[in-house]
């Protein structure tokens, strides 16, 4: 195991810079340019600065010479360097981020697995039962509505017009320190959003995955031999049943992650959605950077980590 | 047509909208509701919440940008002067100020009684400090080019400072020193450091500022919390504490004025103003904007340096309807460069210069030799009278008012399509000449001196004039105006050049906005009459505000 564990990390070193080589191409390439950052406002830049600061910022430079000046910052110096529109450096600004975006995305997947497995398993034990087919007409709606919408639906119903949850960021206004109340209070309403389009993956992974098991002759035996249904489904179904859905941790990150940024641009939460959305507009090429690094590199880490829980879990995969 | 983004913000290609904005002078106004506006007696005391699509990225104003740290900003640091709501230029840091009689030399005189927050008196140093830093290419300010017209910057004491410009210019005051990002810096903290390190300085934990706020927390993309500055020269602000919040949709910034969580936004769109407009919670404020929408024509373009299309398109365009489908009535048709913000040199002849007349149009069309072709089209010498226009993607308010034109145009013969560019690559085409025609508005200075947009030192990469017109007869008005610092020797001129542009039709100008704000009732002395047309001409006089008790 240590072995593959060894493989596999040394393997995402070429994975990451691909991802990274890919990425600057794609956004140095992108036609407008950094200096629009610089010249579209009222009072534009003068040609002569602009040509001064682009070169301060390396901006005249062929894509691939700035992508190397980049990675060998990163890989020297490990830093990522400094925002264009700002001049704070670009690690700072993520671990800034961070924390809020893993806090929303932490509390959904709990949020997710407490709602979706419970289910899975009633509607597994009791297939096509009204219960089974309201769970999955409401996976299926969850599945089917784009994250930022649903978002903008919880806002308009839950807190323009009833007035039971915040509109917007992670605190009451003006306060000061931290308020565990006031926090959850807050979360509601973002959770919710990003609870809801994943539900339907996770329920109907589980589902299938429990009436495959269900099927199973040690299901059947240990039925016969006079173990109550709960001990049955809890303890034998559930766990084997378990296994597959381990898989799907590595698989559901990247639209986990994706599904958070827009929750937190509808919600005003000031995590790496706003973060990298800024970037991305103002051309700001290391910030853009250093999120696709972050973003890629908690994929790439959860996909691993998915596939050696999934073989400690399961005594038959073996990987060495 | 309008683009003008007020803020980047966007949820996926679902919700932008894009909104106008300026400064200008106060000209009209509501009166506020239940006689709030200056109930009660002032007092010291309570926060005053802003909500914000763009705030602030940094604390040095030198590294300002107009929309976002440049509305925050003014309320940390003071200028030399300072401009009004009616878009006067007033005595701020320098108490008074000569100008010689050439208009080269502007001798500015400090008051005594400025202080940083920390005690320390603000001084010549501070400007000369600010001025060399600015100037330094390594610090990398983003307005440095506004001090291109100064020669030299002397201080021959303590309290005095020189400037000295190349040519003469009567906006220098207006539109250079009072920039918040011109402002004076602490000499005694920041002129020990590094020029090219202060891009990457961090002043959030140590905020020295001589405005009548002091910048006590700051949160990037979250907020901004402000102390009043006791010992303001101005007088200590009744308001304790401004929070400056930051949404990152304008749909978030309304909810958040409606539940009460912000007492006032940056600005308010057509739409957002439409829901709040009656709502007597708020004090409405209601002026000119110091803006207008435009088309902008590529005059190198065959058919959009041909005056007569331009003309014929002028009567062809029905802007009251325009205004009144796509506007809530509002805006204002405006044919001409300066906004009606800038009163005292706005021609009134501008707003009547192109009446609706597609007759007249049509007439126009057909006499330059555009002949109808079964089509319904225009054709001359077998080419069509097609022209593309240029819009922002994601812009809906754009489409919008596109679709609009297109059928007005389509009507007198001449074929309208669109082509969509996300924002970074429609602004490149612009200052590479690559459109024919594009839809737009425009946020103007303080002073009305359109140099920027019509001059041809403006042409890009130097300036703002994307459509390249190049007259040396509206050049030379443009100087002579700046030459002068008589006003009514520079409104006659500024009458001369749009008469001179309404004839040219460099730019299709379209409809001028309005800017409409609202305060939430429970702040008191909010005067709707001596707001300005913008969030920092408005906030002007927050210093004398207060909250309800």
């Amino acid at each position: 195991m240590s072995t593959y564990i060894g493989r596999r990390l040394i393997g995402l070193i070429p994975l990451l810079l691909g991802i990274s080589v890919i990425s600057y191409a794609i956004m140095a390439l992108a036609p407008g340019g950094v200096g629009s950052i610089f010249t579209h406002s009222a009072r534009p830049m003068s040609a002569a600065d602009l040509a001064v600061i682009q070169h301060q910022l390396g901006l005249d430079r062929p894509w691939y010479v700035q992508y190397f000046y980049w990675l060998h910052n990163l890989v020297v110096n490990r830093d990522l360097g400094f925002s264009f529109i700002d001049g704070r450096p670009v690690m700072a600004k993520i671990l800034e981020k961070i924390p809020t975006t893993l806090q929303l995305i932490s509390i959904s997947f709990i949020c997710t697995l407490l709602i979706a497995i419970p289910t899975a398993i009633y509607a597994a034990t009791h297939k096509n039962s009204v219960v089974d087919y309201i769970a999955t007409a409401v996976a299926f709606i969850g599945y089917g509505m784009p994250t930022f919408w649903l978002g903008i639906m919880m806002l308009e119903i839950f807190a323009v017009r009833l007035h039971w949850f915040p509109a917007s960021g992670l605190s009451e206004m003006g306060s000061s320190g931290f308020n565990l109340g006031d926090r959850i209070h807050h979360l509601v309403l973002p959770v919710a959003t990003l609870t809801f389009v994943s539900l339907a993956s996770w329920m109907r992974y589980q589902r299938a995955s429990m009436l495959d098991v269900l099927g199973e002759d040690y299901i059947r035996t240990a039925a016969a031999k006079g173990l109550s249904p709960r001990v049955v489904v809890y303890k034998h179904a559930l766990r084997n049943a378990l296994l597959p859905v381990i898989t799907l941790v590595g698989l559901y990150l990247p639209a986990l992650l994706t599904g958070a940024y827009f929750t937190e641009i509808v919600f005003s939460i000031p995590g790496m959605g706003y973060l990298g959305l800024n970037a991305i507009f103002e051309r700001d090429y290391p910030t853009i950077m250093g999120i696709t690094l972050f973003s890629a590199f908690l994929v790439v880490t959860g996909n691993l980590l998915a596939d050696i829980g999934y073989a400690v879990a399961d005594p038959r995969i073996r990987y060495d | 047509m309008r683009h003008l983004p007020q803020t980047a913000a966007l949820i996926a290609a679902a919700v932008l909208l894009a909104a106008c904005s300026g400064g200008g002078s106060t000209s009209t106004s509501t009166a506020p509701e239940n006689g709030t506006a200056a109930a009660g007696t002032p007092h010291y005391g309570g926060t005053f919440k802003i909500g914000s699509t763009s705030a602030a990225d940094t604390l040095l104003p030198i590294y300002a940008d107009v929309e976002g740290a440049g509305n925050d900003l003014p309320l940390a640091y003071d200028t030399l002067v300072n401009v009004d709501p009616q878009m006067r230029v007033i005595p701020w840091l320098a108490e008074k100020w000569d100008v010689s009689k050439d208009g080269l030399t502007y001798t500015m005189h400090l008051r005594h009684n400025a202080t940083w927050s920390d005690g320390q008196p603000v001084t010549s140093a501070d400007v000369m400090y600010e001025y060399a830093l600015e100037m330094d290419p390594k610090s990398q300010a983003v307005y440095k080019s506004d001090y291109d017209v100064i020669a030299n910057l002397k201080a021959p004491d303590k309290w005095t400072v020189v400037y000295t410009l190349k040519t003469a210019n009567a906006a220098f005051l207006a539109n250079v020193l009072s920039s918040v990002q011109h402002a004076p810096l602490p000499a005694h903290i920041y002129a020990k450091l590094p020029h090219d390190s202060m891009r990457h300085l961090d002043i959030s934990k140590s905020f020295v500022g001589d405005g009548p706020y002091i910048v006590t927390e700051f949160k990037q993309d979250d907020h901004m919390t402000l102390t009043s500055n006791k010992t303001w020269w101005n007088g200590r602000p009744y308001i304790d504490e401004v929070y400056i919040k930051e949404y990152q949709t304008e749909q978030a910034q309304l909810i958040a004025l409606q539940d009460g969580e912000v007492d006032m936004p940056y600005i308010l769109t057509g739409a957002q103003w439409q829901g709040v407009k009656n709502d007597n919670r708020f004090t409405h404020i209601h002026t000119y904007a110091n803006a207008f929408d435009w088309e902008i024509p590529n005059l190198n373009d065959p058919i959009m340096g041909d005056v007569n299309v331009r003309r014929a398109m002028m009567y062809a365009w029905d802007r009251k309807t325009e205004a009144a489908k796509l506007f809530q009535g509002e805006d204002i048709p405006v044919f001409g460069p300066i906004s009606l913000a800038q009163s005292w040199a706005f021609d009134p002849a501008a707003k009547t210069a192109f009446p609706y007349d597609p007759a007249k149009a049509g007439q126009i069309l057909d006499a330059d030799g555009w002949r109808l072709g079964p089509d319904g089209v225009r054709y001359k010498n077998a080419q069509p009278l097609a022209i593309t226009v240029g819009l922002i993607s994601g812009n809906e308010a754009g489409a919008k008012d596109f679709e609009f034109a297109q059928a007005e145009m389509k009507a007198v013969g001449i074929k309208l399509t669109s082509k969509q560019s996300e924002i970074n690559v429609f602004y490149q085409n612009e200052r590479d000449g690559k459109f024919q025609l594009d839809s737009g508005g425009e946020s103007l200075s303080t002073d009305p001196d359109p140099t920027l947009i019509l001059g041809s030192s403006g042409i890009p990469p130097n300036g703002l004039n994307y459509a390249r017109y190049n007259s040396p007869q509206m050049d030379a008005l443009l100087k002579a105006a700046l030459e002068t610092t008589d006003q009514e020797k520079r409104r006659a001129l500024y009458t001369k050049v749009q008469e001179l542009a309404i004839q040219d039709v460099p730019y299709l100008w379209t409809l001028a906005p309005y800017y409409r704000n609202v305060v939430n009732a429970r702040v008191k002395g909010v005067d709707p009459a001596q707001a300005g047309p913008f969030f920092s001409y408005t906030i002007f006089n927050l210093p004398k505000w207060w909250i309800a008790q």
